[in-house]
């Protein structure tokens, strides 16, 4: 159940250009965000608590497509990277243009 | 610990420099409401608190507050990117730049440092609690400040995304409130420091 949702979220991702998928993990991780800090606060939340984990199973996903595609975001998905070079440095830093 | 992640929280793309908005808007650095005072008063509060809700909440806003002051670099850096000198002096920019050219430094609008007196880190939970309470809204009004001086969308979009954030932090730190004062002797909220008497 879990793999087949998996990859049919791989190949929505894959579909994405540059932009879209990381306009797609800024949404999802912004939603990881505000669900973690209402967890906090109610850590019962059993509706709560799902969806947190079905974001943060996306996020992860769409992390790890990011850094085999176009370098990575973070640390753990660095080997991701398919580069012979290390691309944490090559690609643009998010304040800066074409940056995230 | 902490580990960076190589993307804005929410998307900051400005592509008309405007260094008399930059200089308003670098208080959010360096201010007195400014996100880097925010970050460390929260950051500095949760190690004696008490109670594991909040505690979260501490380090987890304190963290969201250092993503939302890489934000404010971005745009203020974004806002003052190849100024020529010309510009820089017709936009009153100068007294700035003599002192940082077009560095970040954490300042307040007025020019006056970033200074850890601007927040407290009291160790006693009602009293930072409240402290948090008021933080949050003072960082809102300071946004909505901000939202009547800017015109361009392009700036007004990422800071009303961080103005929304105040709201929801205010939020949390209600919520955190109240599960101190359930746990504390309701008739008398202050017979003890959960922080400090045993
Ligand atoms: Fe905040």
């Amino acid at each position: 159940m879990n793999e087949q949702m998996n990859r049919q979220m791989m190949n929505q991702t894959r579909q994405m250009n540059r932009r879209q998928l990381l306009n797609h993990i800024n949404q999802i991780s912004f939603a990881v965000d505000e669900v973690k800090l209402y967890l906090d606060t109610h850590p019962c939340d059993n509706e709560a608590l799902e969806y947190f984990r079905k974001m943060s199973r996306q996020r992860n996903l769409a992390l790890k497509e990011y850094a085999s595609a176009y370098g990575p975001l973070t640390v753990d998905t660095a080997e991701d990277s398919c580069a012979e070079r290390w691309n944490w440095i090559n690609e643009p830093w998010p304040w800066q243009e074409g940056g995230c | 610990m902490w580990n960076y992640e190589k993307r804005l929280q929410y998307p900051v793309k400005i592509t008309q420099t405007n260094p008399k908005i930059a200089q308003i808007i670098i208080t959010q650095f360096g201010g007195p409401d400014g996100e880097l005072g925010a970050s460390m008063r929260y950051l500095a509060q949760r190690y004696t608190m008490p109670y594991k809700e909040v505690t979260g909440v501490l380090t987890d806003i304190g963290t969201e507050e250092l993503a939302h002051l890489e934000m404010i670099c971005a745009i203020v850096y974004q806002l003052t990117k190849n100024l020529s000198p010309e510009e820089i002096e017709r936009s009153g920019f100068a007294p700035y730049y003599v002192d940082h050219t077009l560095a970040l430094w954490p300042q307040a609008a007025s020019g006056t440092p970033w200074s850890a007196t601007t927040f407290q880190s009291k160790g006693d939970p009602i009293t930072d609690l409240n402290e948090d309470l008021a933080a949050e809204q003072k960082a809102r009004t300071t946004y909505d400040n901000i939202l009547r001086l800017v015109k361009d969308p392009e700036v007004c979009d990422p800071i009303r995304f961080l103005r929304q954030r105040e709201i929801v932090h205010y939020q949390r730190f209600g919520e955190s409130l109240r599960i101190v004062q359930d746990d504390l002797d309701s008739r008398n909220f202050y017979a003890f420091n959960p922080e400090f008497d045993k």
